[in-house]
């Protein structure tokens, strides 16, 4: 019973503990709101946008932009204006209106996202407006993209022979329009504005095709400007080529220009180096377009370049220091037909009526001009015991059967070759002691004159077959030097102080004429051996070595110069103030008048004529019919 | 103090309990009045700083106060030991449709005393009790301070504080006895004496003080109390 009551006490008692802990929990709680006596709006507060210059959900970055903006609210006060980028704070400005700069280089490169905040004081004086304002999110994002590879570029083609440029579109709405130069250098400088346009197109009336560059800026609407594309033109002034028919008849030719609508007319000229004109000489000058050929009827050498230079309709941005722009140059130009590929040649010697011999220091050719290459060669150093050896003089019988070739040396060596098989070669040695004389003439039978230079010289009449002395002459004169032998061998012309013919029999020398006047040309004839042609500047004549006696004589005019005679089509070569005249060597009749650039006179710069054609030295030749 | 008084409760509560006629038991679910002098400046300097206006919505109101109690008696008087649990509070505010502030101050006190009754007249079966209780009070004062702007949270804190005080009580007791269990009813003065400065426990050494005047607050329980309770007799 007692433990029962006892049960029951524990039971009381656990019961007041667990109804004491409720009542603990029940403690204070503050309660009750202070409601301000504000009234909210029924609609949301409004903002305006009094200006705000993105005007496009994408704005492309390309330089610094100048974003202005200005807000504007009945409801609010707006006290600041934050930006937001990629959703951190970029910049802000402290006034509902205002201008921040978006600068390409202080954003990476990408598309990011912009975001405008307003921040705003209710005109009501709000809990709010006491802790920073009532911000208003403004609900607008752009896009900004910073490229900084962005492809821009202009592209350009052609119609009705006029430039039409088009060039990337510039992909922002705050374009105030395109600003369109044209620059001399590639490198953009001296630029000259041509036109502002909105369109991404231009159609240029002016342009005929010079090497320029084109530039493209932009404009926005805020002032600034940048470029926004450029391409330098390739210039495309028709450039003069060379063209040879089947005939050989030579021309220069050009396209017709992309621009010709543009140019007004068109220069074709040329420039000589060392050549008879100096400076541009005027080929031709067209206004038809169309009209792009011209037939060379001269014999132009030693060019620089050809030049075509067109002259603009429209001469505004034509500017004299910039004429090279107007140009097209087609440089060292050849005409006719060139063998210079083994050159620069010494000397040419015509050793038949279609081949010659060229030399330069080392190497002797023969070339064909029917076959249009070179024939045969031989090296100096090919030559016996000439392991370092260099052709020093070349010289030729009159009618080129026979070559000789001094090849000075420890030891001394003439070589006498068949000029119609260079590798036939005879080689001689000279044992005079009393000196040489650097020109040895050489007839068609390998012999020749050896002048001693001492006061007690002789002349020695030497064979170069047989490296042997044929006789030795006394001399009956002063000072002789030997020019010229036939290509009998019989008779020679000597100087002293007067141009002497003698013939050569007998083991002696005997005088046939003596010229008091110096003849303007003499040769022996390589066709009849005993024949001599003199122009004594008015008169040609041929005539007999034997008594000097006339055989045909005719007049040609006195100005100019012989340069040489083809004796295998009976007509010589004379020059005279930019023309070649072909004159016959029967009556003098002139046959050919071809006009040239060339500066010849005679024994430099040489030319000839053979088989009606005639050869530079310097490695061209020309057909003259 | 802390460790003195519950040697002295155990030692008069031994002392008594060979004496005593019966254990009586009960509980007493009272409420009173709380001076919050200190605390209630706060509030008023709050309201005075804030830019906007702002009302005392509710400034430490009397409320439920729970005393459970065991005395042992000696038939014309009692002796034992009560505990009490007292609490309130306080909330600044001010709200319109942008946002809400509010500043509330929630405090709490833990106070176990001995308690002593003395029989001072009968009439019929209604006798009435002269009281006395001293102890100790212990006091929770919860600081929690909001902004709430357009829903968000902009702006807040929470301040944590303790204190400690000795704390008496007198008063008179009116004892209706019925079969099993006695009704009772009390009327008396809570006073608390010393100490009772509010001790931050969030930033150690900082005693809250008067926003005004600077001096510290302490204390604040002082006040009427007033309780009905149910007591039940054990027989010893």
């Amino acid at each position: 019973m007692t433990k029962i009551k006892s049960g029951e006490a524990i039971l009381k008692f656990c019961f007041l503990l667990f109804f004491f802990q409720l009542l603990l929990s029940c403690e204070f709680e503050p309660s009750g709101i202070y409601n301000r006596a504000i009234e909210e709006s029924s609609s949301p507060p409004e903002i305006n946008i009094v200006e705000l210059n993105l005007t496009s959900d994408t704005v492309y970055l390309f330089s610094g932009k100048d974003v202005k903006f200005s807000f504007t609210s009945t409801d609010l006060t707006i006290y600041e204006v934050d930006f937001y980028l990629d959703d951190s704070f970029y910049a802000s400005a402290n006034s509902s209106s205002g201008t921040f700069t978006l600068d390409p280089l202080s954003i990476s490169e990408g598309s990011h996202s912009l975001q405008i905040i307003l921040l705003t004081k209710s005109k009501q004086q709000t809990i709010a407006d006491y802790f920073g304002g009532t911000a208003y999110t403004f609900s607008k994002n752009w896009v900004i993209i910073v490229d900084n590879d962005y492809e821009t570029e202009i592209n350009y083609n052609n119609s009705d022979g006029i430039l039409n440029l088009s060039w990337t579109k510039y992909p922002n709405n705050d374009l105030k329009n395109y600003i369109l130069y044209r620059c001399l250098t590639i490198y953009g400088s001296n630029k000259t504005e041509i036109t502002r346009l909105d369109a991404n197109e231009y159609v240029d009336p002016i342009y005929v095709g010079e090497r320029i560059r084109y530039e493209v800026a932009v404009e926005t609407q805020d002032g600034k400007q940048f470029t926004w594309a450029y391409i330098d033109m390739p210039g495309e002034i028709p450039k003069p080529v060379i063209r040879t028919d089947q005939d050989g008849k030579q021309y220069i030719v050009w396209e017709i220009s992309r621009y010709r609508d543009a140019i007004k007319s068109y220069i074709l000229s040329y420039n000589a180096v060392g050549g008879l004109y100096y400076g541009d000489v005027i080929l031709k000058t067209t206004i038809d377009p169309e009209d792009t050929l011209y037939v060379v009827n001269s014999i132009l050498v030693k060019l620089s370049h050809l030049k075509m230079h067109v002259v603009p309709a429209d001469d505004r941005y034509y500017k004299s220091q910039d004429y090279y722009l107007f140009e097209s140059l087609l440089s060292d130009p050849v005409f006719g037909t060139s063998f210079k590929q083994n050159g620069p040649y010494y000397s040419l010697k015509p050793v038949s009526p279609d081949e010659f011999l060229v030399n330069t220091i080392n190497a002797l050719y023969k070339y064909s001009i029917s076959d249009n290459q070179f024939t045969d060669k031989i090296l100096a150093t090919s030559l016996q015991g000439c392991s370092s050896c260099l052709f020093y003089s070349v010289s030729a019988s009159s009618s080129g059967a026979k070559t000789l070739i001094f090849v000075p040396g420890l030891q001394e060596i003439f070589c006498l070759l068949n000029s119609s098989d260079l590798s036939d070669i005879i080689y001689a040695t000279v044992n005079i002691t009393d000196g040489h004389y650097n020109v040895y003439p050489v007839s068609d039978q390998g012999t020749g004159p050896v002048m001693s230079n001492t006061s007690q010289g002789r002349i020695y009449m030497y064979d170069y077959n047989t490296s042997s002395i044929l006789d030795t002459i006394e001399r009956s004169f002063l000072d002789y030097e030997t020019v010229k032998i036939s290509s009998g061998g019989d008779y020679l012309f000597l100087k002293d102080d007067f141009l002497r013919l003698a013939r050569y029999s007998d083991h002696r020398l005997n005088l046939i004429y003596t010229f008091e006047t110096y003849p303007r040309f003499f040769e022996f004839s390589a066709a009849n051996p005993d024949q001599v042609v003199i122009w004594d500047g008015e008169t040609v004549s041929v005539r007999n070595c034997s008594d000097y006696s006339v055989i045909t004589a005719f007049s040609i005019p006195a100005d100019g110069s012989i340069l040489n005679i083809d004796f295998n089509s009976d007509e010589f070569l004379r020059y005279s103030s930019g023309h070649f005249y072909v004159h016959r060597l029967s009556d003098g009749t002139i046959t050919h008048d071809i006009m040239t650039n060339a500066l010849v006179w005679y024994g430099q710069n040489s030319c000839y004529l053979m088989g009606h054609r005639i050869v530079f030295t310097d490695g061209q030749f020309f057909n003259i019919d | 103090m802390l460790k003195i008084f519950p040697i002295i409760a155990l030692f008069v509560i031994t002392s008594l309990a060979g004496y005593s006629q019966s254990l009586d038991a009960g509980f007493q679910l009272g409420t009173g009045f709380y001076s919050m002098s200190g605390l209630k400046s706060i509030n008023n300097e709050v309201v005075r700083s804030l830019q906007f206006d702002s009302e005392i919505v509710s400034d430490f109101p009397p409320y439920f106060a729970y005393r459970p109690f065991i005395l042992f008696n000696f038939g014309s008087y009692k002796f034992g030991i009560r505990y009490t649990f007292n609490s309130t509070g306080s909330r600044v505010s001010s709200k319109d449709y942008s946002g809400e502030y509010r500043f509330d101050m929630k405090i709490r006190s833990h106070s176990p005393e001995l308690i002593g009754e003395i029989e001072l007249e009968t009439f019929g079966i209604f006798r009435l009790f002269f009281y006395n209780s001293f102890g100790i009070i212990l006091s929770d004062l919860d600081q929690n301070e909001e902004l709430e702007i357009l829903g968000d949270m902009v702006a807040g804190g929470r301040y944590k504080y303790k204190s400690f005080s000795p704390v008496g009580e007198s008063g008179f007791t009116g004892v209706l006895p019925f079969s099993k269990f006695d009704a009772e009813v009390s009327l008396g003065y809570l006073y608390q004496v010393g100490y009772g400065d509010y001790k931050s426990q969030t930033q150690p050494g900082m005693i809250l003080g008067d926003p005004d005047t600077g001096k510290k607050i302490s204390r604040g329980w002082n006040g009427f109390r007033a309780g009905v309770s149910l007591v039940h007799h054990f027989k010893i």
